[in-house]
């Protein structure tokens, strides 16, 4: 072969558009490193090394990476990689939902790729409904699949991945939407776009990734079968593991009294217990924007806790208490984050262990958490709809293992069977800017709340 | 790399008093059988279908007396047995049908991929139903999904039960399925499935268009839930 010859052959063979989107994610990392971003630099860092992942099934496979499949399997891992090391997820609204279904529309169109390459190579009978199907729902239960590996690292990690419950299904329904579309596209582009070389290549690909898989369920499908059902019982059993031994309360400490607090001024009662907690402009206590006296990037923010009647207990023993708060939500500016929550704590054993009823004005709802050891549990979740820069007044009732949550004096749900609801009590927040409590009422008993709230 | 055995499946023949009592039956239902020129429609058999009915009852039954005597509040975990019974159902019955039909129709298909199938109709099946519970929550103030948690548990019960679902389901009918049922069952999944494809072959695009008017109007209804209407005057 001429030399002109094998010089076309390598232009043909260099994947500019590819190459490009590989550049894009090394840019990224400059940037990063450059404005001494370490973990964003490390994100930026993976995405490249990841990126690379077909030049090495090509060496390993001997076989050509098809332009059509590296190019979109390429732009996904830019698309997460770039979006997560710049923290594009915390700074624009929605950008999840557009984020996750291209990643599973993507998916679903590689998987119907495969499929209908490796039906062409190997002269099977299969109806491209059927591969087309096949893609479908391979995206669709990966995008669920995802759910569940964002559930344990909240549970084990405490990592705050899925939000809400809307959250979870609104992602969901993002990547089946994504992939329905992304596998009509794939299969118009198989049969009317993509050449013949392209299609064979897809089909020998696929044969090299399902080999090796094939092979080891043919000769060890009930041992690979058992190692799974093993794994998942222990991932099963962990979950309850990490949450054994609640801190128990201290016997000495005095039951808590019906009290008012105007949180104009700092109450002697009071006590910082996670976060920074500043008198507000707007009024009364807020939970502000600051870690160490340094403003968090978007998607860093932390809660806070205050705890009122500090070394008081109480639901120990006594009668029901309820607990009302007015609070307001600001919202932070565009590119600061979007994180608006405001919460009553209650059963506070320690600033990891503590019950939360929390109003999120970014997820439109109102959700009992419980906190066991600094991990989220979710215990109750409605919708509510509220918005930022608006005031509301939220309240819980505790009886026993029954707690009430009410929004603006309507009861939004009742949750019974609930441990260890006595403990101290407090406000909890989370905030991309400030959320301020400037009214706080405990009573014993189910005295109503009367409103001490200032006509706003 | 195909199936080595898929040349090598026998069809044992049916004898003439089995054909002879479900005859009637088989005729009743081929009056359902969607008709295409060219393409003799097979109708399927009385066990066949009985499995699948029975199955589908059994799914539907489980719904209704779990609500009528409010199960799901008396019985503790009662709902993370309701979502495993009826995803290990749907995924068993998308395996019997999908390995019988591969075995008719498509006899390359490699039986990892019909398996894989299978547990992902199981799966996807799930979600679905999350999505029905989550709109209704949505729209008519209902009590579906009580957190996030709740949901994930369910999920997790219905994906757990649809892979073990789908992998009896194929051990079923590999092994414990006479040859003579494993044809009725190819019958019936083709009855089933066939029909599909020349729906889709012939009409794709307006399919298409509805399946994306349904998911436009599932979005508008999530979104509008509680908010003014566009071009309608508040009341």
């Amino acid at each position: 072969m001429s030399q002109s010859a094998q010089l076309e052959m390598r232009l043909q063979a260099f994947h500019w558009e590819i190459w490009l989107l590989r550049l894009l994610l090394a840019g990224v990392l400059a940037f990063q490193v450059a404005t001494a971003n370490a973990a964003g630099a490390i994100v930026a860092g993976e995405g490249v090394v990841v990126s690379l992942l077909p030049i090495l099934i090509e060496r390993l496979s001997h076989t050509r990476c098809p332009r059509a499949l590296e190019f979109a399997y390429v732009a996904g891992m830019t698309l997460q990689f770039a979006s997560e090391s710049t923290k594009l997820f915390e700074v624009f609204y929605y950008w999840d939902k557009l984020v996750h279904p291209t990643l599973i529309a993507l998916t679903a169109m590689i998987a119907s790729w495969l499929l209908l390459g490796y039906r062409d190579e190997f002269g099977l009978r299969m109806t491209t409904h059927f591969a087309a199907a096949f893609g479908w729902l391979v995206g669709a239960s990966i995008g669920a699949f995802w759910e569940f590996v964002e559930f344990f690292s909240d549970w084990f990690g405490n990592t705050d991945l899925q939000k809400s419950n809307g959250d979870t299904m609104t992602d969901m329904l993002s990547n089946d939407i994504g992939a329905f579309v992304a596998t009509l596209i794939g299969c118009w582009l198989y049969c009317h776009i993509l050449g013949r070389q392209q299609r064979g290549e897809m089909g020998q690909l696929a044969h090299w990734l399902s080999g090796g898989p094939a092979r080891l369920l043919d000769r060890h499908g009930r041992l690979v079968g058992s190692a799974l059902a093993c794994l998942l019982a222990v991932l099963l059993a962990a979950t309850q593991w990490v949450d054994r031994g609640t801190p128990a309360l201290a016997a000495d400490l005095p039951p808590g009294l019906s009290h008012d607090w105007s949180l104009a001024t700092p109450s002697a009662d009071t006590r910082v217990l996670v976060g920074t907690w500043q008198p507000g402009g707007q009024a009364g206590m807020c939970r502000v924007d600051l870690e160490n006296s340094e403003v968090p990037k978007p998607g860093s923010e932390k809660m806070g806790l205050l705890e009122l009647a500090s070394g008081s207990v109480y639901g120990g023993g006594a009668p029901a208490f309820t607990v009302a708060t007015h609070y307001f939500e600001q919202r932070p500016a565009k590119s600061q984050g979007t994180q608006m929550d405001a919460g009553i704590a209650f059963g506070i054993r320690g600033d990891s262990d503590f019950y939360v009823l929390e109003q999120s004005a970014l997820h439109d709802i109102l959700r009992l958490d419980r906190y066991v050891h600094g991990r989220r549990r979710d215990v109750r979740e409605k919708l509510a709809r509220t918005h930022g820069n608006e005031w509301h007044v939220l309240q819980a009732r505790v009886g026993g293992d029954r707690v009430s949550a009410m929004l603006d004096g309507q009861e939004i749900f009742a949750v019974s069977g609930l441990p260890e609801t006595a403990g101290g009590i407090g406000l909890w927040a989370r905030t991309s800017a400030a959320t301020c409590f400037d009214a706080v009422q405990v009573h014993e008993g189910d005295a109503a709340f009367n409103s001490p709230v200032p006509d706003r | 790399m195909p199936d080595r055995d898929v040349h090598h499946r026998g069809r044992t023949p049916v004898s003439p008093g089995t054909r002879a009592t479900v005859r009637p039956v088989r005729r009743a239902v081929s009056d359902l059988a969607p008709k295409a020129p060219g393409h003799p429609a097979r109708v399927p058999r009385v066990i066949a279908l009985a499995w699948v009915v029975l199955a589908v009852a059994l799914a539907v039954a489980l719904l209704g007396v779990s609500d009528a005597l409010n199960l799901y509040d008396r019985i503790l975990y009662w709902g993370k047995f309701v979502h495993a019974t009826e995803g290990f159902l749907v995924a068993s019955v998308a395996a019997y049908l999908l390995i019988a039909y591969r075995d008719r129709e498509q006899p390359g298909a490699p039986t990892q991929v019909v398996a894989l199938m299978s547990m992902l109709v199981g799966i996807t099946f799930g979600a679905f139903w999350e999505f029905l519970a989550f709109v209704l929550d949505w729209i008519r103030h209902s009590d579906l999904q009580t957190s996030n948690t709740d949901t994930m548990t369910d999920m997790l019960s219905n994906d757990l039960a649809a892979v073990l679902g789908a992998l009896l389901a194929l051990h079923a009918y590999c092994h414990w399925t006479r040859p003579a049922v494993q044809r009725e069952v190819s019958d019936l999944a083709a009855w089933l499935f066939n029909p599909i494809g020349r729906l889709l072959d012939a009409h794709g695009k307006l399919l298409t268009a509805f399946v994306l008017l349904a998911i436009v109007m599932y979005i508008a209804a999530l979104w509008y839930a509680e908010r003014a209407l566009p071009l309608v005057a508040p009341q």
